[in-house]
């Protein structure tokens, strides 16, 4: 159509122009043809403008045109109508179903981010419950930790120390008896043991 | 050997109605053969009506649609009625025109007698159709607006004589254009014979020439035939819309 319209306003004009000339040329060579041939035929002149054939050629125009007219708007016009108007609703009605379906989505998806708005602000207020909460059950178990610690650090301690005392006191034992032993292989002597021990306890003591 | 006989009428069987002859002529079998072309082309096309066309179903989907866009565009929305006429003149024309195309095959487009009665045809009803629906005030239509009145003297018979020469250069335009190009064919594919025809070896290797020349003319008279059925069709569509507005 586009094509055709170009054509229609300025290639048609040129175009035009071309065929007149070319139909001049054409006249000239037809004139030219028709004044040598009239010799032959006699009647010469254009096959158109004889007059005995006007009647057949209008009569037999009336015929076939009504009949291709009626054929035309009786039939095929119609059919074809149809099948472009079929198309038409087809893809109107495909693209009023594309719509809805978008809607129905928008809508879904306007339901989904509300809900996940929702949840995301339960989520926050749960989270800033908690972390309050936490942060008082927190310190308390810290409190209660410490005294814990403490307690036990305490026990340990008293541990500790009634172990070293044990352990100390046997330290003096087996030095005492390690003496005694000593001076008796030694020296051959019997030392009474409250001497050893106080000798013993004399150099640890110098010692530590 | 005469360019002009291609357009000659043979009747093929005779038919006398009323005491005239309508013989069946070559021109005759010519226009049943274009009704039959286009109705088999439409119908044919159409069979399956399948919303995915075919091959044939798109082109007999685009010519309507071609035809009821130029409707549409040139003759406004109120021209709907006249689109199965539009449609018929333009396949009938176009056919018609191609139809002669073929060697040997009659082209009743190129007798100024089919294309006058088209024309008038056209005129007489558009004519009707103004008077009908705008009565007296269709006489406004020879008178453009803005004018001053003095003009009228002078404007108004140069604007009758162009409305009545309508169909004298819409049916001139069709018939000069088919007769030229193909008597133009002939003319050449005479040269041919008369070149080979000398019997001279010149003549043999010359009249080649002549041939080249008719193989570009055929594609220029198929362009040829087709936009002068756009032409006649178009023209059809403006005066419709004249006599529907008046402009």
């Amino acid at each position: 159509m586009k094509i055709l319209n170009g054509a229609a306003d300025g290639t048609f004009r040129r175009r035009l122009v071309a065929t007149l000339a070319l139909m001049a040329l054409v006249l000239v060579a037809t004139v030219g043809t028709a004044l040598a041939s009239g010799g032959e035929h006699g009647s010469g002149g254009l096959p158109q403008l004889n007059p005995a054939t006007f009647a057949t050629q209008w009569f037999w125009l009336v015929v076939s045109f009504i009949t291709l007219y009626f054929m035309l708007f009786g039939v095929a016009l119609p059919k074809v109508e149809e099948v472009l108007g079929a198309r038409e609703g087809r893809i109107s009605w495909d693209i009023t179903k594309a719509d809805e379906i978008r809607n129905e989505s928008n809508a879904v998806l306007a339901a989904t981010d509300r809900m996940l708005e929702r949840t995301r602000a339960q989520a926050q207020e749960i989270i800033s419950r908690t972390s309050g909460q936490g942060h008082a059950s927190g310190k308390m178990l810290m409190e209660r930790f410490d005294i814990e610690l403490s307690r036990r650090t305490r026990e340990a301690e008293s541990r500790i120390l009634t172990a070293r005392n044990a352990a100390l006191g046997e330290l003096d034992r087996t030095a005492v008896e390690l003496a005694q032993e000593v001076a008796t292989r030694l020296a051959g002597i019997e030392v009474d043991g409250a001497r050893i021990a106080e000798a013993v306890k004399a150099v640890i003591k110098e010692r530590v | 050997m005469d360019p002009l006989h291609q357009f000659a009428i043979k009747p093929i069987f005779t038919v006398i109605i009323g005491g005239t002859d309508v013989s069946f002529s070559n021109s005759s079998l010519s226009m049943i053969a274009v009704v039959v072309m286009v109705f088999s082309l439409m119908t044919l096309g159409m069979r399956s009506r399948s919303l995915v066309p075919g091959r044939l179903q798109s082109l007999a989907e685009v010519l309507y649609e071609f035809i009821a866009k130029m409707v549409r565009d040139n003759a406004g929305h109120d021209a709907k009625p006249f689109f199965p006429f539009v449609f018929t003149l333009f396949m009938f024309i176009l056919f018609g025109n191609l139809l002669g195309m073929i060697p040997g095959a009659f082209t009743f487009t190129s007798h100024i007698v089919v294309t006058f009665a088209m024309a008038a045809f056209v005129f007489l009803g558009v004519t009707l159709l103004a008077i009908l629906k705008h009565g007296i005030k269709f006489a406004t239509f020879f008178m453009p607006h803005g004018v001053p009145l003095w003009m009228a003297p002078i404007l108004v018979p140069i604007e009758i004589v162009s409305y009545l020469s309508r169909p004298i250069s819409l049916s001139v335009r069709l018939f000069a254009n088919m007769m030229a190009g193909h008597t133009m064919l002939k003319v050449f594919a005479g040269f041919t014979i008369l070149m080979m025809g000398s019997g001279t070896a010149l003549g043999y290797v010359a009249g080649v020439v002549p041939v080249v020349i008719n193989t570009a003319l055929i594609g220029f008279e198929i362009g040829v035939a087709l936009l002068q059925a756009y032409v006649f069709t178009i023209l059809t569509c403006l005066y419709i819309k004249d006599a529907l507005e008046l402009h």
